[in-house]
């Protein structure tokens, strides 16, 4: 097997491990369900639409477990995430929406999801590709379209659900968001509750940045929390930070480490795409992933995965160990995450 | 600065694969200066860049192959230059149309018939001007410059006293000037081509 294959080889089971991982956590019919960071439900659903591609099976059962759990969603997020995902993230989401709607399962998922997604889904004259890269493009032909998924321009065969899923494992720290949803309901409180819990002292502008809110609902409810005495306050400088106090820190003993998922999850992606095959020569392969690590470098240094990519600059002068080393380093990174 | 034609025939073989992996091209550029004597093999000095003089047009079943002025140049081509200074952490101008100009008062007569190509991947074909041809160009920047690295290039190139007298010609019809008139005698006869010399004076 060539350098690049082994790299996308490596790379492609440790994120798909993670995916899995994280997944099962939430409920989603697999052999793990354990997470030891915090899992992002959005952050993870957008990326699934391209981790998916390279397993159908994940693919079919993130479908399953929307039909199940979609409720549990946080669709204002989940939009926000989603138009910071590729156009293709979007298709995908807006068909997978539409076929849990035609399960019935999350009305509000199946009904308002397309329609913030339309616009890339009408997309005139778009060319019909094959959802899985596994797939080969004479399957198509002879096996039955799925027409949602045709309408999204992508071929594949009828959804066939197994109906597995179940709800997200409420003893596994990795779940904690959920249970920030359910004490306070979904929106900017349970992520600022979610970010306190699993952080020291900190501050309104980072936690809105990390938690894909706004600083003006996230500034509100810490003063609500410091309030009713359930948060401290001081001040650094110009910035007031926040925590929670120590009798509500209590009632959350085991944390999970918290990932900067928005961030870490699409860089994941873009590297694989980068590594997947292509009819390019050798030197364009790694131009491509140069470009792609270069790109990347600063979300690879997102809170809770911090690889060091490091000075990319003149690299060809001497071959693309520095390459290897990069990718190697955020695969380690990835097989950690996801645990024995 | 590239210190060898190696160096040259590297950059321009990454900048191949840079627009590959971006699904940009094809271009063909016409590429003159201390990089073209690298590419065929004449060089003798380091260079600091890649000049550009046009981009080339494919002939057509209506036409002859045509050279077209892009200054700047285009921007899928500059953007895969980028990525090659990164990767070779070159000046990020290593790739420039600062020869360009002189399309503007026409280059040697049948110059794109004389040029030769070399392929650096399936996005990017490096033509080169004729020894001839690249004669004309040096001669107009050396007589420009004075004695230095286009002397030097000049000489790399071994031209015979009728070939600067040809380049010297051409170069009168980019600059009709007398002020430059004197700088190609004088070049001239730093070349010991006292009748070319003496024909220029005159002509």
């Amino acid at each position: 097997m060539d350098r690049i294959a082994l790299l996308r080889e490596n790379l492609s089971q440790a994120t798909l491990e993670l995916a899995w991982r994280q997944w099962s956590a939430t409920g989603l019919a697999g052999t793990q369900d354990t997470s030891r960071s915090l899992i992002d439900p959005e952050a993870l659903l957008v990326v699934s639409m391209t981790l998916g591609r390279h397993d159908a099976r994940l693919f079919d059962e993130v479908l399953d477990w929307l039909v199940k759990n979609a409720p549990l969603l946080d669709l204002a997020r989940l939009r926000r995430i989603a138009r910071r995902g590729t156009p293709t993230e979007r298709s995908l989401l807006a068909a997978a929406a539409r076929v849990v709607a035609e399960r019935g399962g999350g009305a509000n998922f199946g009904r308002l999801l397309p329609i913030d997604l339309e616009e890339v889904e009408r997309k005139p004259g778009r060319d019909q590709e094959d959802l899985f890269f596994s797939q080969k493009g004479q399957q198509a032909s002879w096996t039955e379209r799925d027409p949602t998924f045709a309408a999204a321009g992508f071929l594949r065969s009828p959804v066939d659900l197994r109906g597995l899923s179940s709800r997200p494992n409420a003893t596994n720290p990795g779940c904690l968001r959920f249970q920030a949803r359910a004490l306070v309901g979904q929106g900017s409180r349970a992520e600022v509750l979610t970010y306190l819990i699993t952080h020291d002292w900190t501050y309104g502008r980072l936690i809105a940045e990390r938690t894909a809110y706004g600083q003006a609902s996230v500034a509100s409810y810490l003063a609500s929390l410091q309030g009713a005495g359930l948060a401290d306050r001081r001040e650094e400088g110009k910035k007031a930070l926040y925590r929670l106090s120590d009798g509500l820190r209590d009632a959350f003993p085991t944390r999970p480490l918290f990932v900067d998922w928005i961030r870490v999850w699409p860089a994941l992606a873009e590297l694989l795409e980068a590594l997947r095959t292509a009819q390019l020569t050798e030197e364009a392969m790694w131009i491509r992933l140069a470009e792609s690590l270069r790109k990347q470098e600063p979300a690879l240094r997102a809170e809770g995965f911090e690889v060091e990519i490091g000075d990319l600059r003149g690299w060809a002068r001497q071959g693309p160990d520095v390459l290897v080393d990069g990718v190697e380093r955020v695969t380690a990174k990835a097989a950690e995450l996801a645990g024995p | 600065m590239f210190d060898s034609g190696a160096a040259v025939r590297e950059s321009l073989s990454l900048l191949g694969a840079a627009l590959e992996a971006r699904g940009a091209g094809p271009y063909e550029i016409v590429v003159i200066g201390g990089a073209a004597l690298s590419v065929i093999g004449i060089g003798i000095r380091p260079t600091k860049d890649v000049d550009v003089l046009a981009l080339r047009q494919a002939p057509t079943h209506l036409s002859g192959p045509t050279l077209v002025k892009r200054k700047p140049l285009p921007e899928p081509l500059l953007a895969a230059a980028a990525t090659v200074a990164d990767a070779l952490g070159l000046s990020a101008d290593w790739l420039n149309a600062g020869p360009a100009d002189l399309l503007d008062h026409g280059l040697p007569e049948g110059l794109e018939s004389r040029l030769t190509a070399e392929s650096f991947g399936p996005q990017l074909t490096i033509w080169v001007p004729s020894r001839g041809d690249l004669i004309c160009f040096k001669t107009y920047a050396a007589a420009d410059t004075g004695v230095g690295r286009h002397t030097e290039d000049l000489q790399a190139l071994e031209p015979s006293c009728e070939e600067l007298l040809a380049g010297a010609a051409w170069a009168r019809s980019q600059d009709p000037s007398e002020a430059f008139r004197a700088m190609l005698v004088g070049l001239l006869r730093y070349f010991h081509c006292a009748a070319a010399a003496e024909e220029i004076s005159h002509g």
